[in-house]
């Protein structure tokens, strides 16, 4: 149980869990069927990167409140991808009655 | 026992409980066949990285997570699943050998990191600092990504809203 206590003060804990995050993300967006599925994968990608400048902000840096507004930049940026890509989504879907990705092949040469 | 260890205990424990609601949440995201399933992992997964934001000593980013991303993004996403869906169309494409390829370069960028921070110290205690004046650093110091990140929202809003409704003005 003592080691446990000192988890939360690990950076390598939270470099671990991020890079974790990055990599289901990346394995998603390489994988998945649909654009919606794609989606989902890029924000696990997202939160991965902001746990890494948050986590490297926090022990590393001399100004914690700079790795602060650099996350809440990545929220925003992340909330407006979001927005974005859903948008789109619903436009290919309405156009071509599919989101699947093997078959919107129209631009494919 | 006395008291402050079985705060301590607890403390850890929680913990420990974030990070193994992350992981399963994501592995639930990207794995399970039913997009619903997927959905419902990645409100797991935002809400656990909510909780790693305030063990990283930021209430404030802790709260900005639920609400940006649980409140409002999941809820699109939500909309955008029950406006899109068709039966046969979920799950996951069959890997092969280019499984091997998200693994690797996520252990190639972790061993870049990690031999990149061999050389410093790595525990620390992130502390709970007064976070008021980032409104202040905000509107001083950091105007000019502000404003520009306000101005990307703004696009990509009035963008998706123009995407969303070509179809139905012609």
């Amino acid at each position: 149980m003592d080691y446990l206590h000192t988890l939360p003060n690990n950076l390598i804990v939270y470099i671990i869990i991020a890079h974790l995050l990055f990599g289901i993300g990346l394995y998603g967006m390489m994988f998945r069927r649909t654009l919606i599925g794609i989606l989902i994968s890029l924000e696990l990608l997202i939160q991965g990167v902001g746990i890494n400048v948050m986590a490297f902000g926090t022990f590393l840096h001399v100004d914690p409140l700079a790795a602060r507004i650099m996350t809440l930049f990545l929220l925003g940026i992340g909330a407006a991808e979001a927005a974005l890509f859903l948008g789109i989504a619903v436009a290919v879907f309405r156009n071509y009655k599919t989101i699947s990705i093997n078959k919107l092949t129209r631009l494919k040469g | 026992m006395t008291f402050e260890r079985f705060a301590l205990d607890i403390y850890a424990l929680s913990f420990g409980t974030m990070l193994v609601q992350i992981t399963i949440g994501a592995i639930m995201a990207v794995r399970s066949r039913n997009l619903v399933h997927c959905f419902l992992g990645l409100v797991m997964t935002l809400v656990g990285v909510a909780g790693i934001y305030y063990f990283l000593g930021s209430p404030l980013l802790a709260v900005m997570q639920i609400m940006i991303y649980v409140g409002a993004v999941c809820v699109a996403i939500a909309f955008g699943l029950s406006l899109t869906r068709k039966a046969g169309e979920e799950g996951l494409q069959p890997a092969g050998l280019r499984g091997f390829v998200p693994p690797f370069i996520t252990l190639a960028m972790l061993g870049s990191v990690l031999l990149g921070l061999s050389e410093r110290e790595w525990v620390g205690y992130p502390k709970k600092i007064d976070e008021s004046p980032i409104g202040q650093m905000l509107l001083g110091e950091y105007l000019l990504p502000f404003e520009v990140i306000s101005i990307l929202l703004t696009v990509a809003v009035i963008g998706a809203i123009s995407v969303a409704l070509i179809r139905r003005r012609n």
